[in-house]
């Protein structure tokens, strides 16, 4: 999707849900699940809510509320990406819902205790998830356009997704495959 | 367990040794059959609900 690189993935052979697993080498090995999981029907169309984060060794499970600070973020962050095509190659008539585990209302509370980042009036860690997938899709939007179709939702202005305008806030996103 | 090998067409590829293969066949092994991202789903599950109709 661009020019930085990405980890190899593998596909794990998941009957309902798509699920890709790979490795981030940075200042430590880290296994991070990407999974795409129906979550709704809608309209003819099955809505598949991307998931992403860390494989937690101790407890056998993966954990999204966590920033690993692996020193890789932009490799990894491509590497989520380059999952999209990989998905719709499989889901052409998919949806693909997009939103942030740090966007929930109660993670400044849950962030302050452990947050070293020393915030005073915001929060630097709230939405930062789905701040870097809009920044991505502001960036490209010319190019991805050319495949996709974007929807934002500004839950502040209305629970209804509106037709994606670049540098506009969303707190989630809609992505189809155009055919 | 078998995975199935996926393909990029663009960017280039950090590709992983024998040993991460089989790391990551064994957590997938672990994950099978789990719930994950319960928290996630179901903050977009509740979006999806408020929602008419999907915009196309």
């Amino acid at each position: 999707m661009n020019n930085l690189p990405v980890y190899d993935t593998e596909q794990t052979p998941e009957e309902i849900k798509t699920q890709y697993l790979f490795e981030s080498v940075g200042e430590r090995t880290i296994i991070k699940a990407i999974e795409y999981t129906p979550i709704a029907s809608m309209g003819g169309r099955t809505v598949y809510n991307l998931g992403f984060g860390d494989y937690d060794e101790v407890l056998g499970t993966i954990v999204d509320d966590i920033n690993s600070n692996n020193g890789d973020i932009y490799i990894v962050f491509n590497t989520v990406l380059s999952t999209v095509p990989m998905f719709f190659a499989i889901n052409e008539d998919a949806v693909i819902i997009v939103s942030g585990s740090d966007s929930h209302d109660e993670f400044i509370n849950d962030c302050l205790p452990t947050c070293k980042k020393k915030c005073v009036a915001l929060c630097k860690n709230f939405q930062r998830r789905i701040k870097t997938y809009r920044y991505y899709v502001d960036k490209n939007f010319e190019d991805l356009s050319l495949n996709y179709i974007f929807f934002g939702r500004n839950k502040s202005k209305a629970n209804t997704f509106v037709q994606y305008i670049p540098n506009h806030h969303y707190d989630d996103i809609l992505v189809y495959k155009k055919k | 367990m078998k995975t199935k090998k996926t393909t990029l067409k663009a960017s280039k590829v950090i590709s992983m040794s024998a040993k991460t293969k089989e790391k990551i066949a064994n957590v997938a092994t672990t994950l099978k059959g789990k719930e994950l991202f319960t928290d996630k789903i179901e903050l977009a599950k509740k979006t999806l609900s408020e929602l008419k109709s999907l915009p196309i």
